[in-house]
């Protein structure tokens, strides 16, 4: 059962100690019970008498071992126990431990009591479970005082840690839960977008290899236009589950050493056609003997897709993107350019742009706006690598997007 | 203006194929891909359905979807895999969950595809899947 120490008396013990006035009251309002538990009864008595000079409210019960205290604890409320240490014969940490389980509480304090004072009995009771040590000989009203109020307020605090401890442990399994909810919400959307992208892709599909009947060049087109929608499609559906892997901490990297050279003109092929179709000049500037590096390479082209599509996605028709590639010897690093002359982006929303889910207007261009996830991940990707990704743009002017990544 | 493609019709050897979809749109998509290009195909929107077929109708691929009602694709490919060991079996799902991909390889199949895919892949897999039994065989 738990004991209070009030703020008010607490205050008193720091500062005016001469005059320190004793608990008088537990949590339930009722006045102290201390329990002495001796088999020489002189000690009880003059104990007993020392207790009640420090305070004449402070109940105090007695008895000679520590299987009668289990018993006297296990009926009635006890706040603070002195324990013979002769008692228990040097083996103290049973004994601390039954009194305790008859209290149905194992901050029960409990001071253990010395004929003969040593550090060493002192380390050891106190290792074993006991709130303090006093040595008989030198029981005073004063140390008893403080042995009693300090164990108690000491209890007090044991009990709150406990309470905060598992309040936190319950918060934590209350996030856990969560984010098995949202792996499992994003799973599901991912799951139920992409089915039907599939049927839809693959009918666009059938019309465009003219399996169910020949079609015009137009139609072609169209269709061509349909797929590479598709594509766009599955790639978003692909940033909202990995954004989800982010935030679980479950975006794991498969690093193995990697041709930088190949997987940069892989991906700038795989980006240009789109880039034409939106009338932009793509130029790739790449160094031929880039260093090998170890990377994760489906998502370090993530991360460049993502840029690219950004820059098609944001540069009027007739502007150029400029994709260079270049190692940078005093760094150590690789770093990878995507420069534009679209839009720009104001410096208030430069500095936000990698956050999640945060979303800028450029010029209005309110139908062109993403999820406020791609650059998020890219940075995301980019930081995992120990990289670094950054932004240096003017509004009206264009951006440069800037990568590195460790050699 | 893209470049007109050609025809997918040229077809090296006819399979059986059997595919295992509860989407009815991604069922009739593909079973009209396989067939356009001469495999003989036999379409189920349900593993246990797919199972009573197979008895009648051996297949040399089976094209089976993960996530189904009744019994699921890893339920299916297992039963195949002990009734019919030399049927190929190609998994298809639209999960990128952990535990399905963890399941998948531990599974014994003989390949996997990402749903949205290109179906002109599976055509690929289906008949490198035939010529790798030619080899086999």
């Amino acid at each position: 059962m738990a004991s209070s120490m009030k703020a008010e008396a607490s205050s008193k013990v720091d500062t005016e100690v001469d005059t320190f006035v004793p608990p008088l009251a537990n949590l339930d309002g009722e006045p102290l019970t201390v329990l002495i538990v001796d088999d020489d009864e002189a000690d009880r008595e003059q104990f007993s008498d020392v207790i009640r000079k420090i305070h004449s409210d402070i109940r105090v019960i007695v008895c000679g071992s520590t299987e009668v205290a289990k018993l006297m604890i296990q009926q009635q409320l006890v706040d603070c126990v002195l324990l013979d240490f002769h008692l228990v014969g040097g083996v103290a940490r049973g004994h601390i431990r039954a009194l305790k389980n008859a209290a149905q509480d194992s901050h029960l304090p409990v001071v253990i009591m010395s004929s003969y004072g040593s550090e060493a009995k002192a380390t050891n009771a106190m290792r074993n479970g006991a709130a303090d040590y006093l040595a008989k000989n030198k029981v005073t009203p004063g140390a008893l005082r403080r042995a009693i109020h300090n164990s108690i307020s000491k209890a007090d605090l044991s009990r709150t840690l406990d309470t905060e401890r598992q309040n936190l442990q319950l918060a934590i399994e209350d996030l856990r839960r969560k984010n098995r909810e949202v792996q499992s919400f994003y799973h599901t959307v991912s799951h139920e977008l992409k089915t039907p992208i599939t049927a839809i892709r693959e009918f666009c599909s059938l019309v465009h290899d003219e399996v169910l009947g020949e079609v015009t060049e137009g139609q072609l087109d169209a269709m061509q236009t349909s797929l590479g929608c598709c594509d766009r499609l599955t790639l978003l559906v692909n940033d909202l589950f990995d954004a989800a892997r982010v935030e679980t901490g479950k975006l794991e990297l498969v690093a193995q050493p990697t041709d930088m050279v190949e997987l940069i003109t892989n991906e700038i092929s795989v980006q240009r056609p789109w880039a034409r179709e939106h009338q932009l000049t793509l130029e790739l500037h790449i160094e031929s003997d880039l260093p090998i590096c170890m990377v994760d390479g489906m998502r370090i082209r993530q991360v460049l897709a993502n840029l690219m599509r950004n820059a098609v996605k944001f540069t009027e028709a007739g502007g150029r993107i400029d994709v260079s590639a270049s190692y940078q010897k005093a760094d150590g690093c690789l770093e990878v350019r995507v420069e534009d002359n679209g839009y720009g982006i104001s410096s208030e929303h430069a500095e936000f742009i990698f956050d999640r889910l945060y979303q800028c207007d450029p010029q209005g261009q309110n139908s062109q706006n993403g999820m406020g996830i791609g650059l998020y991940l890219c940075s995301q990707i980019v930081h995992q690598h120990k990289g670094t990704i950054s932004v240096d743009a003017v509004l009206g002017e264009g951006s440069v997007f800037t990568f590195t990544l460790p050699v | 203006m893209g470049a007109r493609v050609p025809r997918f019709r040229e077809l090296v050897d006819t399979k059986r194929v059997l595919l295992v979809d509860d989407d009815p749109l991604i069922l009739r998509a593909l079973r009209t891909r396989l067939s356009y290009v001469g495999h003989d195909v036999q379409a189920f929107s349900d593993g246990a359905s797919a199972l009573c077929g197979l008895e009648a109708w051996p297949a040399d691929v089976a094209v089976l979807d993960i996530n189904m009602r009744g019994l699921d694709g890893f339920q299916v490919s297992k039963a195949i895999r002990e009734r019919y060991p030399d049927c190929r079996i190609v998994m298809q799902t639209a999960s990128k969950s952990d535990e399905i991909w963890g399941k998948l390889s531990h599974q014994d199949v003989d390949a996997v595809l990402e749903k949205p895919f290109d179906s002109k892949v599976l055509l690929a897999l289906i008949e490198n899947l035939a010529e790798s039994d030619k080899v086999d065989g």
